[in-house]
């Protein structure tokens, strides 16, 4: 039986606090894309969950669209004369 | 039992999730060079296996202690394309204008592989690790294309 809400009822062996919540919620909040125009503004958690939602939904769509890109280019590229490139590349951050 | 720490590596999840990657792009690529010429159907299926193969990388590299991953390879291993976020068309329940957290809460729950009954504060948490590997698979993807078009 678990509370869906964010005031979930406070029971002894509640597992995450409050506090850490709202923590959580500013760790998600740093992470959108959003998060470069607004800065540190607070925003409201609603806020923060609906633009996470947006952000997962674009992510989901952004790997879509680059599977696809990546089908068509092995359709017509020899991907192992470019797998050295391709290593290298990812390795190096 | 922390990756990141065995390795000398900084970012040895990273370089499992783009090794993981690429290896199952050189198979898929190997099934399709046997099946030439590669028709237009040939390449929408390519297209779902890499996605398939995207979200796999995604959920080795966070292992089996996170519920999105968990859900992933399990949905895998049944081999059947995992619903929630292969089937682009499909119909949400129509999006009623509530700040309520709750309602944004559900809809996360949605999105995110395995949260289906997860308590608020460890969606939260599952959502962070979910959005690191998601958007680190998007710049794996991203850079082997930049590599594929040199």
């Amino acid at each position: 039986m678990s509370s869906r809400r964010l005031r979930s009822r406070q029971s002894s062996s509640t597992r995450i606090t409050e506090d850490q919540i709202i923590e959580l919620v500013s760790k998600l909040q740093a992470l959108l894309p959003e998060s470069r125009i607004r800065g540190n503004d607070r925003v409201s958690a609603s806020k923060v969950l609906q633009d996470t939602c947006n952000y997962i939904k674009s992510l989901h769509r952004e790997v879509d669209d680059l599977s696809e890109r990546l089908s068509q280019m092995l359709a017509t590229t020899e991907m192992s004369s470019a797998q050295a490139a391709i290593i290298r590349n990812l390795l190096t951050q | 039992m922390h990756r990141e720490a065995l390795a000398g590596n900084p970012n040895p999840s990273r370089h499992l999730q783009a090794l993981h990657f690429l290896g199952a792009l050189a198979r898929i690529n190997k099934l399709r060079a046997r099946k030439s010429p590669p028709s237009r159907r040939a390449t929408a299926l390519g297209g779902r296996r890499i996605t398939r193969a995207a979200y796999a990388a995604m959920a080795v590299a966070a292992g089996p202690r996170r519920a999105w991953s968990r859900a992933i390879l399990l949905g895998l291993r049944r081999n059947s394309i995992a619903k929630p976020f292969l089937i682009k068309k499909r119909i949400l329940k129509p999006h009623r204008e509530l700040r309520d957290v709750g309602s944004r809460a559900e809809e996360l729950r949605r999105l995110l592989p395995g949260a289906r009954r997860m308590e608020f504060g460890s969606l939260l948490d599952e959502t962070l690790n979910y959005i690191h590997h998601l958007t680190a698979q998007v710049g794996i993807m991203q850079k082997i294309a930049d590599s594929l078009c040199k």
